[in-house]
């Protein structure tokens, strides 16, 4: 096959490619380089370049640890920049999954919310009303105390009374001193004798110089409490 | 059990902590609960922080959790979401059964969430995914794809000792 020079073929100097490059043609390629021969698409590999492994240089040891370093430098700054743009677009985008996701999670958030707000409401009608029932106890036990000590002060009252009064009638019994010769005389003239016997029917005779015969049958003075017979 | 300290030890086993489902939503910053250590209408609150708070803090970690007692009246439980909003929980005369479910239902993610997030935590929602803890161990294994190089090796051209010249 003869690639030959075809006559409606133009070398355009403001760098457009030929389709159908010419070995001998030249192609201007932005007009700062010019090529001489492009291998064209359907010809097969050479013989001679078939089983061709490309050399690759070894590069001096502390060059390779440069190069690795900067290409990992700029490989992770590279990154972390992707990854934050496209998170920052995922988070602020309107219509992305995750602007969904949000809007649901909103919508239940709101939910649960006002689940919550209606339970307390039932909460806080039983607390006021245990609070009622509370206070209401407290002043029935405010009220009843009171009475008690109104009542305790009223007895207290009688009580001091009627001390008061029987001890005005011991009073009375008090011997003065004007009378305290006097009394002395009455008391040594009127001896009291406290001696007694009793029998077995239960008839107490008092004095000291009593016999039981002396005493009349209606005069006999009788046990008050009952004699075991 | 071992170490059998305090009043309820059990509460201190992996066991008893492992199998709560109170893993909090993401929006909850902070948990505080109002109480007092004596009365009838704190009975609730004070069963609930004695059994469900050690489980509360193992399943989130992170989370700040307090505890005021004897400064109330009446006991409440309040929640700081991340957005600065806080929320109350009202839980005079409530019972621990009934303060648990309703805590779980506002500020707990629900069972179906966390059985999404297991699934995904196993990398079982994407079937494609291979290696620890998948379906598939290696790339390898998949039909149509490059045999494993232990069994098969691969061609020169795909050796990197070859290709920089150390073969």
């Amino acid at each position: 096959m003869n690639i030959g020079v075809r006559s409606n073929l133009v070398a355009l100097g403001c760098g457009a490619r030929l389709w159908y490059p010419v070995h001998e043609a030249m192609v201007t390629l932005t007009g700062s380089q010019t090529v001489r021969w492009i291998k064209p698409r359907w010809v097969p590999v050479a013989k001679s370049k078939m089983f061709r492994i490309p050399e690759r240089k070894p590069l001096p040891l502390e060059e390779e640890v440069e190069l690795r370093c900067l290409y990992n430098n700029y490989y992770m700054a590279m990154r972390a920049i992707r990854r934050h743009l496209c998170e920052e677009r995922l988070r602020v985008s309107d219509t992305s999954e995750l602007a969904i996701k949000a809007e649901e999670e909103q919508a239940e958030h709101d939910q649960l919310m006002e689940h919550n707000s209606q339970e307390n409401l039932r909460v806080a009608a039983l607390r006021e009303a245990r609070i009622k029932k509370e206070f209401e106890a407290d002043l029935a036990r405010v009220t009843a105390s009171k009475e008690k000590l109104a009542k305790d002060a009223e007895k207290a009252e009688e009580e001091a009374l009627r001390i008061i009064n029987e001890t005005q009638e011991f009073v009375k019994t008090f011997i003065k001193r004007e009378d305290f010769e006097k009394a002395i005389e009455t008391a040594l003239a009127n001896p009291v004798d406290y001696n007694f016997a009793i029998d077995q029917q239960g008839n107490i005779f008092r004095g000291r110089s009593t016999r039981p015969e002396d005493v009349a049958e209606e005069d006999k003075e009788k046990l008050l409490f009952a004699v075991q017979s | 059990m071992p170490f059998m300290k305090g009043l309820a030890p059990i509460r201190r086993t992996l066991q008893y902590l492992e199998s709560s489902k109170l893993v909090l939503r993401e929006r909850v910053q902070l948990v505080s609960v109002n109480y007092n250590t004596h009365g009838e209408h704190h009975k609730g609150v004070q069963e609930f922080v004695f059994w469900h708070l050690p489980q509360l803090q193992y399943k989130n970690p992170n989370i700040q959790i307090a505890t005021f007692r004897n400064l109330t009246p009446t006991p409440f439980i309040r929640i700081f979401l991340d957005d600065g909003e806080d929320v109350l929980m009202d839980v005079d005369s409530k019972s621990r059964p009934e303060i648990y479910d309703h805590f779980r239902k506002i500020f707990c993610k629900s069972d179906s969430k966390l059985a999404q997030e297991e699934w995904e935590r196993q990398s079982r929602d994407n079937p494609a995914n291979f290696g620890w803890g998948c379906d598939r161990q290696c790339i390898c294994e998949v039909p149509g794809q490059v045999p494993c190089p232990g069994i098969i090796p691969l061609p020169k051209f795909m050796r990197g000792k070859y290709k920089s010249g150390k073969a």
